[in-house]
């Protein structure tokens, strides 16, 4: 192992090391918003920031968003899948649930591209 | 006169097929190894293309990298797919860091170094890729840390079998 070997290797790990400081030490965008679409209409759009309940009417009943510790989540939907509350907490940038019976939609806002949430080949 | 026309070769010609038929059958045994996370491989291959630059220069080492990045994605019939994609990408990353850094510094990195070296490229290579085309959502830079970690593990492996070899065939020049 020359001396430059030892340079590139401890480079090396120094960039591994970073990587997890940056990338792993914090949520990568944490979104600041989140929006609740009833029916295809904007129904709320609240801060992650403040923690709160609120229940959405739907054609199916209501369905109850629970917003805390900076993530929303679908707490209860009429569904029979359960389809909504599997989605979890929604923390970041283009994460959703939808509850499709109930035609609710709850998505959170922020700054990133969310073009695709899923690709398969 | 005949219609029969005759290809001249060149020894760094059979050279080239050689270490490149040599890269295809390690790239295509390791497609069949199963990964725990997409992008993840050993990436044995880098030692032919390596051992080929310090012991042949840059001109073989490209012709063979890119020869087994073709051949072998007709093989494992993933050609002008996303994987074939990333693999180029990949390989092409870390084919720049090792012309670079040999036309730099030479003897003085050994095959230990320059295998760190282009893992690390070629890692990089391939996320930057994959992050611009493929899936760009800022989830997949939660992956990047675990793929460096595995890039510079496999690189210290491939590095150490490469040096292995080259004590045993000192350097050949053409």
């Amino acid at each position: 192992m020359t001396r430059a070997d030892t340079l590139v290797v401890l480079a090396a790990a120094l960039l591994v090391g970073w990587s997890y400081t940056q990338f792993w030490g914090t949520l990568s965008t944490p979104g600041a918003e989140v929006r609740i679409v009833a029916g295809g209409e904007e129904f709320a759009r609240l801060p992650l920031n403040t923690d709160t309940r609120l229940d959405v009417p739907g054609p199916a009943g209501v369905t109850l968003v629970e917003i805390s510790d900076g993530a929303a989540r679908c707490a209860r939907s009429p569904g029979a899948a359960g389809i909504c509350q599997r989605s979890g907490w929604l923390r970041e940038a283009g994460d959703m649930a939808v509850s499709l019976p109930n035609r609710v939609l709850i998505e959170v806002l922020g700054d990133a591209e969310t073009r695709f949430d899923s690709i398969n080949y | 006169m005949s219609g029969l026309m005759l290809l001249s070769t060149t020894r760094e010609d059979h050279l080239v097929a050689w270490l490149a038929a040599l890269a295809i059958a390690i790239h295509v045994l390791e497609s069949a190894l199963p990964s725990p996370i997409p992008g993840v491989k050993p990436g044995l291959a880098n030692v032919i293309t390596v051992l080929a630059l310090v012991m042949f220069g840059w001109r073989v080492a490209a012709w063979v990298s890119l020869l087994r990045v073709l051949a072998g994605s007709l093989l494992t019939g993933t050609f002008l797919s996303p994987t074939f994609l990333l693999s180029l990408s990949g390989a092409a990353a870390s084919l720049a860091a090792l012309l670079v850094a040999h036309a730099l510094v030479g003897q003085r990195l050994s095959p230990l170094g320059l295998c760190v070296l282009a893992a690390m490229a070629h890692m990089l290579g391939q996320f930057a890729i994959a992050y611009a085309l493929i899936i760009p959502h800022p989830a997949l830079l939660n992956l990047l840390p675990v793929l460096l970690s595995a890039a510079l593990l496999f690189g210290l492996v491939t590095g150490t079998m490469a040096a292995r070899i080259y004590r045993q065939h000192p350097a050949v020049s053409t």
